[in-house]
């Protein structure tokens, strides 16, 4: 009964293998990025930070940039990092803005493109999390011509993804 | 009489089997390079017999938000020279030749914009006084595959 078993599993095994390698494509059409913070960007070793649920990951152009919003709090402290796929690049600049305002609150371009900030928020605000990607796409030098009705499809694209960590921000001193 | 009809029976069966030949061309002999997108192949994909001289149009209705491969496959008695042209209805412009992309039999793209048009196939003609210029023929095809455009960015 148990070599039965046995068989069975094994012949499971063996059959569903190269199914399993045959469903790990690079399809882009079926949201290869879903998830990809969670898996690809490194999570802080400060065992107090918590995931964001506003952390996220999107399909890139070289040469696109997009902004999501986010609100941070007071006395909360939060690590903001990136990851992404080789092909778009070295270096990705991220900017964080004001909403409001669109003062420019960081600039990863002055610190030489560090991959993750972290800050401790001491007035309540709606920022921007801005992310460009270096290079030049014909789709997204398009995006401003309405005159161009069929473009030339780049297949130079990756993901990324933007982890947010946060935790109360500890006391310092006594 | 009755020979003369009996060539031109046969001359009509070898023609329309060869026609037969082509009529699944498309899907025998044309196959797009590996891609990181998954395409459909549109119904409107079709192929047929083709001669030197000859031109075809295929009408066609590009969507918005949908990317577009397109394919071009032909026997080889065509030597890859093909003009493949997409032309709009609405204003008879040409939207796309591949004459300025080297005779390119293969085009990805984008489109932004619901539209009628015309995809035009056209073989060279004969040059004049060309030893080995004899009318030919064969089979040509063209492959239409789309896909709902990816989002980019947040």
């Amino acid at each position: 009964m148990i070599k039965q078993l046995i068989k069975i599993t094994t012949f499971v095994i063996v059959i569903s293998l190269p199914l399993l390698g045959f469903s790990q494509t690079n399809d882009y059409t079926v949201r290869k990025c879903f998830g990809y913070q969670k898996d690809s960007c490194k999570i802080s070793r400060n065992i107090f930070y918590k995931v964001h649920n506003e952390s996220r990951s999107a399909l890139f152009l070289k040469g696109q940039t997009s902004q999501t919003p986010i609100t941070i709090y007071n006395g909360r402290d939060y690590r903001i990092s990136l990851c992404w796929d080789h092909v778009l690049g070295n270096q990705i600049q991220f900017r964080l803005l004001d909403r409001e305002t669109n003062d420019l609150l960081y600039d990863n371009a002055t610190d030489e493109f560090s991959s993750d900030f972290e800050f401790t928020v001491t007035q309540t605000r709606e920022i921007i999390i801005e992310i460009s990607i270096p290079g030049s796409s014909s789709l997204v030098e398009a995006m401003g011509n309405d005159e161009l009705i069929i473009v030339r499809k780049d297949t130079d694209m990756g993901c990324l993804g933007v982890l947010i960590e946060h935790m109360i921000t500890p006391t310092k001193g006594f | 009489m009755t020979r003369l009809g009996i060539l031109v029976a046969l001359l009509l069966i070898c023609s329309s089997s060869i026609a037969q030949e082509c009529f699944q061309y498309y899907k025998e002999h044309c196959h797009p390079e590996k891609s990181n997108f998954h395409y459909n192949v549109n119904d409107k994909s079709t192929s047929f017999l083709f001669s030197s001289g000859e031109t075809r149009e295929i009408p066609f209705i590009l969507q918005n938000g949908k990317d577009y491969r397109i394919q071009i496959c032909a026997d080889p008695v065509f030597e890859d020279i093909i003009k493949f042209e997409i032309v709009g209805v609405s204003e008879n412009n040409t939207i796309y030749t591949n004459s300025s992309n080297n005779f390119a039999l293969n085009l990805e793209f984008v489109n932004r914009k619901t539209q009628e048009v015309k995809m035009i196939l056209a073989a060279p003609e004969l040059a004049e006084g060309m030893s080995d210029s004899i009318y030919y023929q064969g089979c040509i095809a063209l492959l239409i595959e789309e896909m709902i455009t990816v989002k980019t960015g947040f």
